[in-house]
């Protein structure tokens, strides 16, 4: 592997591939754009530093490559978590009115940005595993094998975890739906 | 052929599904990515040894390192004839042992035939 021999170029084509659809994934899956930004860099780093031990006969290197991050934001999820609860702080929903500008053009109407407002809190209300699940397979495009070896579960746990998450947000957003009409 | 229900099922699938990717979208500068873990790659050159997972090549050999000192360390100075006392092994020791109270002891019994520990 060219990372592995330390091919710089190499990892740039890589973070080309993939920067955009890991930021995206850490970014709903920790609600903290900052935090995912971090998570997101340590974990190109780390494929670069551990590129000797990727083994081909494992799955592709964006499945490796989205086990890292997926591990990484496990682990900084309980982190941001623990800090929040000593130490209090704005929680996950309410860091989603301060994303920075040039906002996708659905967010340009009320009712646009209402209704992505309703889904990203519907999204973070998410069980851990199923919230990782549809953002693997929907936000990132893996496919459900691909997704199940990056959570390191089986892919019928996988579509499990996505009837389940599917069934949760619609419920949350008609929910929503339905209280803002009352 | 796909039945009326599963056709449905599976547009409103597609329709959340595009609802979630609306929703989780947000601007990527990917150049400035780039730039930043290669920054990162630049300032940290790679391990000559595999790295552990945790980042630290060094910690885990030198916990070994240090816990093979402290088992090994009593079995050193027991076998050292009265009159060799090492004050460092005997320090090593206490601290093996966890206690304050072995320290006086092995010092007044180990300070040799010169009484300067040597």
């Amino acid at each position: 592997m060219r990372i592995a021999a330390g091919h710089e170029t190499a990892l740039a084509e890589l973070i080309a591939l993939h920067g955009r659809g890991l930021t995206l994934f850490a970014t709903r899956y920790l609600g903290d754009p900052d935090a995912a930004d971090e998570v997101v860099q340590d974990a190109f780093l780390r494929v670069w530093r551990e590129a000797v031990r990727y083994d081909p006969a494992r799955g592709a290197v964006s499945t490796w490559l989205y086990r890292i991050a997926a591990n990484l934001c496990v682990d900084r999820l309980r982190r941001i978590r623990v800090r929040r609860f000593f130490l209090g702080g704005p929680s996950a929903s309410d860091l989603e009115e301060v994303l920075p500008d040039g906002a996708p053009s659905a967010e340009r109407s009320v009712e646009g940005r209402q209704a992505l407002a309703r889904m990203r809190r519907a999204l973070l209300a998410l069980p851990d595993r199923q919230r990782m699940a549809i953002l693997l397979t929907v936000v990132a495009g893996l496919d459900n094998a691909e997704a199940a070896a990056a959570m390191g579960t089986s892919r019928g746990s996988m579509e499990q975890l996505l009837v389940r998450a599917r069934r949760a947000l619609r419920a949350g957003v008609t929910g929503e739906d339905d209280d803002a009409t009352r | 052929m796909t039945r009326p229900d599963d056709e449905g099922k599976a547009g409103a699938d597609r329709r959340l599904d595009a609802a979630i990717r609306a929703a989780a979208d947000r601007p990527v500068d990917e150049a400035r990515l780039a730039r930043q873990v290669l920054a990162r790659v630049r300032a940290r050159p790679k391990p000559s040894w595999p790295a552990f997972p945790n980042g630290g090549a060094l910690a885990p050999a030198a916990f070994a390192a240090y816990a093979l000192i402290l088992v090994a360390t009593p079995f050193l100075v027991a076998s050292a004839p009265l009159g060799d006392y090492d004050p460092i092994a005997g320090i090593a020791l206490t601290a093996a042992l966890g206690g304050d109270d072995l320290l006086p002891m092995l010092l007044s019994g180990g300070l040799g035939d010169d009484g300067a520990g040597g």
